[in-house]
């Protein structure tokens, strides 16, 4: 008879400028501005839920308690997308952020300290996405830029799988 | 049946989108704005969780203190200097509740709970004018109406204003009724504020979830949310009945279970 049921980390999926899985260019994201990812394929059976890490460093040091909004653009299709998300590597609904955000799955929000470039700041959360296929969108409401290369920003989606043993 | 610890929900344990069913379906019906800072800090943003999607403010407050990490959950801590208060824009007259859940150890005079308003004198509105001794404002155009009462309960507390109509407003602490009275006044508002009264500061206190409804609670809701808090959200937790012999579901039905629990099948 069964009486564990485990957790296994699958195989991650990354968003980041250059050498991930799919892009998404983070860097220099000015105060107040998103930017939306590359649609994503989680695969056709996904995990039920997913950790999902945001790093990202700033130009300079902003308020400590300031936050960077991580959401996610679910779609079923790969062609439908909610919040005016288009699947591409590109600025996000300039100066009507937070009007389309709404429309958009809430992963959490990385709260920063008072740290500039030296210090990566990371979150991670538990999602559990609805569809096959979606996009991550970040939104910078930390009072200053990020960093200006994409040495360090990135998001990671690893699969946490359950297994009955 | 093997089932997680319990676990309340937050954005790192994991918690049903905002769009996704609640714990509780009953006790959805008729929510106008749920505001959960228990979940986790969001910087100077509360997210309204209902399908609204009424996104408060954090306001005069710095979210590098204002988060706090308290024996229940996170919440956003009040303090009674610098005009703080927790904003949110709603749209409310009879029949309503509002339902306030927070920690506090002290009613000194001159602190404010909450206020409906709008921008001119239409309010209900809760504060201290006195050391343990509260009034219940309902006002409009055409006057005021005040209900005093004495209040010592701290800790963990559940404030839960509700207006049937201008004859029957109720303010239960707990789940005892403290206030019944009929104000003979009918406000229509667009503002929530916690922790704001116009003249007086708030009360110092960390605020766990506020929750706004367009229809007056029972009093077994009223109970059935101070008993468990967070029926309003859900908790992403795995609860798989045992596959064999004690429930008779195979692996695959168990896993199906599963899959109904995640709201993902």
């Amino acid at each position: 008879m069964s009486n564990e049921v485990l957790v296994k980390q699958g195989t991650s999926k990354v968003w980041k400028a250059a050498g991930g899985d799919y892009a998404i260019t983070l860097a220099s994201i000015a105060d107040g501005a998103g930017r939306q990812g590359v649609k994503g394929d989680l695969g056709e059976k996904f995990a039920p839920r997913y950790a999902v890490t945001l790093e990202i460093n700033l130009d300079a040091a902003p308020t400590a308690g300031k936050t960077i909004e991580l959401y996610w653009a679910a779609s079923h299709d790969n062609t439908t997308f909610p919040g005016g998300a288009d699947g591409t590597d590109a600025a996000y609904k300039a100066a009507e952020e937070d009007e389309w955000k709404k429309q958009l799955l809430l992963i959490g929000c990385l709260v920063v300290t008072a740290d500039a470039d030296a210090v990566v700041q990371t979150q991670v959360f538990v999602f559990c996405p609805p569809a096959r296929y979606g996009a991550p969108l970040v939104i910078n409401k930390t009072g200053q830029a990020f960093e200006g290369d994409n040495d360090s920003h990135q998001i990671t989606f690893t699969p946490l799988i359950d297994e009955v043993q | 049946m093997i089932s997680a610890p319990p676990q309340i929900p937050s954005y790192a344990q994991g918690f049903a989108p905002r769009d996704g069913p609640p714990a509780n379906l009953n006790l959805w019906t008729g929510l106008q704005g749920l505001w959960v800072p228990a979940l986790g800090p969001t910087g100077v943003t509360l997210f309204d969780q209902s399908p609204f999607k009424r996104d408060g403010t954090l306001t005069n407050m710095d979210p590098a203190t204002a988060w706090v990490a308290t024996e229940m959950a996170w919440a956003c801590e009040l303090a009674a200097a610098g005009n703080q208060y927790l904003s949110a824009p709603v749209e409310t007259t009879y029949p309503f509740t509002l339902v306030l859940s927070a920690e506090t150890s002290i009613y000194p005079d001159d602190r404010a709970l909450f206020g409906l308003f709008d921008p001119g004198v239409n309010a209900w509105r809760l504060f201290t004018r006195g050391v343990n001794s509260f009034r219940l404002q309902t006002w409009d155009d055409g006057g005021v109406a005040n209900a005093d009462f004495a209040c010592t309960t701290v800790g963990y507390v559940q404030f839960a204003l509700v207006g049937a109509s201008s004859t029957d407003v109720r303010l239960y602490i707990n789940t005892a009724e403290v206030v019944s009275y009929a104000p003979g006044r009918t406000p229509t508002v667009n503002q929530l504020r916690i922790g704001y009264n116009i003249q007086d500061q708030a009360l110092e206190c960390s605020v766990l979830q506020y929750a706004l409804y367009n229809r007056a609670l029972s009093v077994s809701e009223i109970q059935e949310l101070y008993a468990r808090p967070y029926a309003l959200s859900r908790l992403r937790q795995r609860v798989y009945p045992a596959a064999g012999a004690a429930s008779g579901l195979s692996i695959p039905m168990a896993m199906h279970h599963y899959m109904q629990m995640m709201g993902a099948a």
